[in-house]
């Protein structure tokens, strides 16, 4: 691990595409553009989220999640039996279809643009997930690196369509054995290669205990049935906790938020962390990564084993959070956690969905951008 | 040719759905309206709207083809609001009327094609689009149209 300064800034992972790299996207989905033709562009449009991030002050550098076409679907490409599949295609198989719909309206999305990955046989990892993403940003930068990847519960029960997934997999749990030694394969080759810090993306975990018999409120998770919020929640512990068994000498985090696919705030969850505490408290991770920039997160939630990733801008607000609204956020948070347990980063990325970014690159780095002025004057404060 | 006609029979026996008879087809048309999420069947108004949005979407993939534009994906969403549906179940005291009041629809284009040329292709829909000039009349209609990358 590098040394690190207190308070380090860090992403939570996305980075909004360019527009030639949509464009690349959807021709590489079609067929008509070679994986190499895309790996350069995609290439390019990661020199050029790297550039920004190390201009704007963050300490801990991620690639944008350029080359995805959002923050899980991408496995599909490196996993065997699992398939990309539109939500054009899925419309026909998906269990709430008004819901789903309800969803797609309020993104403002053909339904042909989104992708979701579908478990249709057997899993294994037939590439890494990440290391050649790892590899490649290590070759151009300096800085510390953070590596996200989706969690196993929210790929298991995103990928589990039982029309599609039932004959490899009876249950949704049989799926999260395979899951599991996926991931657990990935973090420990990431692991092995110097990564600094494996962020795995729970956003799902919010939805089981903030939305019991609402609306679906994540594209991910309307696919599948959810059973019983506590059943789910004790399965998503101990999938989680298998992934991460025996890994060391890497900084594993796990990020919990409330939605972040649409910029208006009243369609995403709001409630505090404290009904998942006494699950985030056994997870096996040394930093959570969460949201507190806005009124929908609630009071500050004590985990004191554990370092707190400090969400303190809105990646969906375009208005950028001033130097003084971020201080004062990072002053409440001393109050609960201590300087060396606290980390700066927004609260969520800035591109989760690539045909939907939630922000633009000049607007995400000046916030990043404020983040690291405000570090920087906390660190001088000693 | 300057005379056309669309014959069909919808023909309803005891209970719903009516079916339709039209050249050598047929389909099923549920009740004019219905306020269930789970009724089983297409209601009428549903099979207006849907053709409606159809229309546009198939009419633009056509003018693509007239035109040798290559289009990807096509795709259209829609929202009919009704003036008063109480006025529809008969409620005493409402006023209004069942019909539509307004009617938007948004669609999805993903093109390689410059911006220009889906704008042209796109105009090229509404004016030869049979529904669109029919629904004009009647509705309030808001068109619109998206480039997706």
């Amino acid at each position: 691990m590098s040394a690190l300064p207190l308070f380090p800034v860090t992403t939570v992972g996305s980075w909004p595409r360019p527009p030639a790299l949509l464009r690349a996207q959807r021709l590489k989905r079609l067929g008509r553009m070679s994986a190499e033709e895309f790996n350069r562009l995609a290439d390019e449009a990661v020199l050029e989220a790297l550039r920004l991030q190390e201009e704007a002050g963050v300490d801990v550098v991620t690639d944008g999640e350029q080359r995805r076409d959002n923050f899980y679907s991408f496995v599909s490409e490196k996993l065997d039996g699992v398939r990309l599949m539109t939500l054009a295609e899925m419309l026909d198989v998906v269990e709430d279809k008004a819901g789903f719909e309800r969803i797609l309206r309020t993104l403002d999305a053909p339904a042909y643009s989104i992708s979701t990955a579908t478990c249709v046989g057997k899993v294994r990892r037939r590439k890494p997930l990440a290391l050649d993403d790892l590899r490649f940003l290590k070759r151009h930068s300096t800085k510390a690196i953070k590596v996200t990847l989706p969690g196993p519960y929210l790929l298991t029960r995103s990928m589990y369509l039982p029309p599609l997934s039932s004959e490899a997999y009876p249950t949704k749990e049989d799926l999260g054995e395979d899951v599991v030694q996926v991931l657990w394969e990935e973090v420990q080759a990431l692991a092995q290669e110097g990564v600094d810090f494996i962020q795995l993306d729970e956003p799902v975990l919010t939805e089981l205990v903030f939305s019991q018999g609402q609306t679906r409120t994540f594209m991910c998770a309307a696919l599948a049935a959810r059973k019983d919020p506590a059943e789910e929640l004790e399965f998503a512990l101990a999938l989680l906790n298998r992934v991460v068994k025996g890994i060391s000498g890497v900084r594993i985090g796990l990020h919990v938020c409330r939605g972040n696919w649409s910029q208006k705030e009243e369609t995403l969850l709001s409630g505090s962390y404290h009904p998942l505490s006494p699950y985030l408290k056994q997870m096996q991770v040394q930093q959570l990564v969460l949201e507190y920039a806005t009124q929908r997160a609630g009071d500050l939630v004590s985990f004191p084993d554990k370092e707190l990733g400090l969400g303190v801008v809105n990646p969906r607000l375009e208005r950028v959070e001033t130097i003084d609204d971020i201080r004062r956020a990072v002053e409440r948070a001393l109050e609960t956690y201590p300087a060396d347990k606290l980390w700066l980063n927004p609260d969520c990325g800035f591109g989760t969905f690539s045909n939907r970014p939630v922000s633009q690159p000049e607007i995400a780095a000046r916030k990043l951008a404020n983040i690291s002025a405000v570090a920087r004057l906390l660190r001088e404060q000693g | 040719m300057n005379e056309y006609t669309c014959d069909l029979r919808a023909a309803v026996q005891d209970s719903e759905p009516a079916t339709v008879y039209i050249r050598k087809h047929r389909f099923s048309v549920g009740a004019p309206l219905h306020f269930d999420q789970e009724y089983p069947y297409i209601t009428a108004l549903e099979h207006a709207l849907g053709a409606l949005a159809a229309d546009i979407a198939g009419g633009l993939q056509a003018a693509a083809r007239r035109h040798r534009v290559p289009v990807d994906h096509i795709e259209a969403v829609l929202t009919g609001r009704l003036n008063n549906p109480l006025t529809y179940l008969g409620v005493v005291g409402e006023e209004g009327h069942p019909g539509l009041e307004r009617v938007a629809v948004t669609v999805y284009v993903s093109s390689p094609a410059a911006q220009e040329e889906v704008q042209r292709l796109w105009i090229e829909t509404l004016q030869r689009s049979p529904l669109v000039s029919t629904f004009r009349k009647a509705v309030h209609l808001e068109l619109s149209y998206q480039i997706v990358l």
